[in-house]
């Protein structure tokens, strides 16, 4: 028999038990939603959170001193003559960016708001990735003139949009800045707060009388991932010789170790939604194998007629286990969309970009193709071995 | 050759502790083209010995030869095949399949023998205007009389060609008047060459059938050919 009219009569025979069907499904609906959401969810996670640093998340550490009780007593820090120390050393293997921290009260038009200062090297932006430009550009090479970089959410605070922010001025420490661009955080990493504003670094050492030139932190990208271990030990080494103190003064942290984190957060959420999704699937399969046989049981007599007629134990089978297939790619179906929404309303309640991940499509028709196959065999098998007479005298 | 011969044909049920032999060694041989009715009491074994011809039932003991084919020698899928093929059956309550319209119902047999749409579909409605249903193929079976779901069941009957039509009492649950148009219908298909095995325990429709065999507790007390006028 023709696989089409099977189909036809699987579709007409749900179609005449709508309410039973729809019950049926509701565990099935929820695992491949689940499945279809946290894949969705977890996908545009990732994008969202590491999507900007994942192409040179492998080349990328910080520097600084190891605050811990035990290294406190060596008595060290990290200055401008360090980076010029590394940038020299390593001048063909890496970039080297540096930031210093401050806190400072700032007048924004009327208001003064105590805020984060971070002053960094020309070249921070290019190193770090921390930044996104949203408005204006980044300060120029060498520059001596008093410019910053404000946040989006400052930026809108205090002069309506982040468009509008640029060039006015802001008062730190009595002092004027010019607004030279509006940036937006891939903050994850550092949730600090969100009033921070970046200032050139030399700028800040001029105005503050900072003679000793100091730094908090020194951002390395390497220019290839193959080295990369090695150069971040071989630089803890450099400086640790050039001041005469032992390696574990400093320590380093690469944005590839953070990442893993992330991926690894997502990855246990992911398998706790996975095993909630994993036990509506096999609630909802044995419902549909449970479905699957009181229709066996109520249509013997169809099935002794159509044996009578005709009909193999292969054509019987197939007619049943259609029927489960039908049955549970719909479920699949109502359960993407239901997932969809889902992921959907998660991502904008998160404020996260939505990504489209196609094959979870493809991942849940597999998965309900298989769940089909599992619970309509014993059904279907038990169909087509029915004694036609036995069927046929059925009431 | 005759189109069926049965040999010292036996069927015992056994339902727990009981045993019931609802066919003794019944002997039997059936030529194309007849027309043949079997009757007896209830309970004599008219519709075991009918599900044995129509290849449903296996006796328990005894030789079987269908057009020269020893059935017991077939398995499940042969025999699906013979019943598609060579057979059609028609039951005292009609068995269509309810959700299925008067044209799918006839379709149905050809369906297992996948014959293409168009085929399928000319042969449905030939059948259902030669049954007088030209008007009802759309109809389910539920808003069809009594009278009009057999000539359903016939169509469907005949919709692969078979040689042999098993009917079951095809007018136990039909008016007088009704039982008259059904057997007019078989006559004339006998008429035209369809051989056909009539159970029945009105004595009326003899008057119909050219042969009559009489069952009594599995055996075969009578077996009379009528003088052809
Ligand atoms: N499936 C069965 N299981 C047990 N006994 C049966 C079965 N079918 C028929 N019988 C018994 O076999 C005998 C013949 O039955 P059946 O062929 O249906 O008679 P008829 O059709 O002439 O009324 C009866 O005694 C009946 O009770
Ligand atoms: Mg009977």
């Amino acid at each position: 028999m023709q696989i089409k009219n099977t189909l036809r009569l699987a579709l007409e025979q749900l179609k005449a038990n709508k309410l039973r069907t729809f019950l049926t499904l509701i565990g099935i609906i929820i695992g491949v939603g689940s499945v279809v959401a946290i894949l969705l969810i977890g996908e545009s996670g990732r994008k969202d959170i590491i999507g900007e640093f994942e192409q040179d998340a492998n080349q990328l550490f910080y520097l600084h001193l190891d605050t811990s009780e035990q290294s406190k007593k060596q008595q060290a820090s990290l200055s401008w003559r360090d980076i010029s120390l590394l940038r020299e050393q390593y001048q063909s293997q890496a970039q080297v960016a540096a930031s210093y921290l401050d806190q400072k009260e700032v007048v924004f038009e009327q208001s003064t708001e105590k805020v984060d200062i971070t002053a960094v090297t020309d070249n921070y932006s290019q190193v770090s990735n921390m930044l996104d430009i949203a408005y204006g550009s980044f300060w120029e090479e060498g520059t001596n003139q008093n410019v910053v970089l404000i946040n989006e959410a400052l930026a809108e605070g205090y002069f309506g949009s982040a468009g509008q922010a640029i060039g006015h001025s802001v008062m730190i420490d009595r002092i004027p800045f010019t607004i030279q661009a509006v940036y937006t955080t891939n903050d994850f990493i550092q949730s600090g707060s969100q009033a921070n504003l970046y200032v050139p670094l030399q700028v800040w050492y001029k105005i503050h009388y900072l003679t000793d030139q100091p730094v908090h932190s020194i951002e390395i990208l390497t220019l290839s991932e193959n080295h990369f271990d090695q150069l971040r030990t071989e630089m803890v080494r450099t400086l640790a010789e050039s001041k005469g103190v032992a390696e574990s003064t400093f320590r380093t942290q690469a944005v590839a170790d953070q990442l893993d984190m992330v991926n690894n957060v997502l990855r246990i959420f992911t398998a706790i939604i996975s095993s909630v999704a994993g036990i509506s699937l096999l609630v909802g399969g044995i419902g549909v194998m449970n479905i699957m046989l009181v229709s066996v049981m109520e249509r013997t007599r169809e099935i002794g007629i159509r044996k009578a007629i005709g009909a193999k134990p292969r054509h019987i089978l197939q007619q049943f286990l259609i029927e489960t297939l039908v049955l549970t790619t719909l479920g699949g179906f109502i359960g993407c969309l239901f997932g969809l929404g889902m992921a959907m309303l998660v991502t904008q309640l998160a404020e996260m970009s939505f990504v489209f991940y196609w094959p979870v499509f493809l991942i849940s028709f597999c998965i309900t193709t298989i769940i089909g196959v599992l619970s309509g065999f014993y059904p279907a098998k038990k169909a087509a071995k029915l004694d036609p007479i036995v069927s046929l005298r059925y009431e | 050759m005759a189109l069926i011969e049965l040999k010292r044909i036996t069927k015992q049920y056994i339902t727990g502790e009981e045993k019931v032999d609802a066919l003794k060694s019944v002997d039997l041989t059936i030529e194309e083209g007849e027309f043949t009715a079997i009757m007896g009491s209830s309970g004599s074994g008219k519709s075991t010995l009918l599900n044995i011809l129509g290849c449903l039932d296996q006796p328990t003991s005894g030789e079987y030869w269908l057009n020269n084919e020893d059935v017991q020698h077939l398995n499940v899928n042969q025999l699906s095949d013979i019943r598609n093929q060579y057979l059609g059956f028609i039951f005292q309550s009609f068995h269509l399949l309810p959700r299925l319209n008067v044209w799918k119902n006839i379709e149905l047999p050809m369906l297992y023998q996948n014959i293409r749409k168009q085929e399928r579909k000319q042969r449905a409605k030939a059948l259902a205007e030669r049954m007088g249903l030209r008007e009802r193929m759309q109809h389910m079976p539920s808003q069809l009389s009594g009278g009009q779901r057999q000539r359903v069941a016939i169509a469907r009957a005949l919709a692969n060609r078979p040689k042999l039509l098993l009917a079951d009492e095809p007018t136990g649950n039909l008016d007088s008047k009704t039982t008259i148009e059904i057997m007019d219908i078989l006559q004339e298909l006998n008429q035209s060459g369809v051989t056909i095995i009539l159970v029945t325990h009105e004595d009326e429709l003899i008057d119909y059938t050219k042969r009559t065999i009489i069952l009594q507790d599995g055996i075969v007390i009578k077996d009379e050919k009528k003088q052809l006028a």
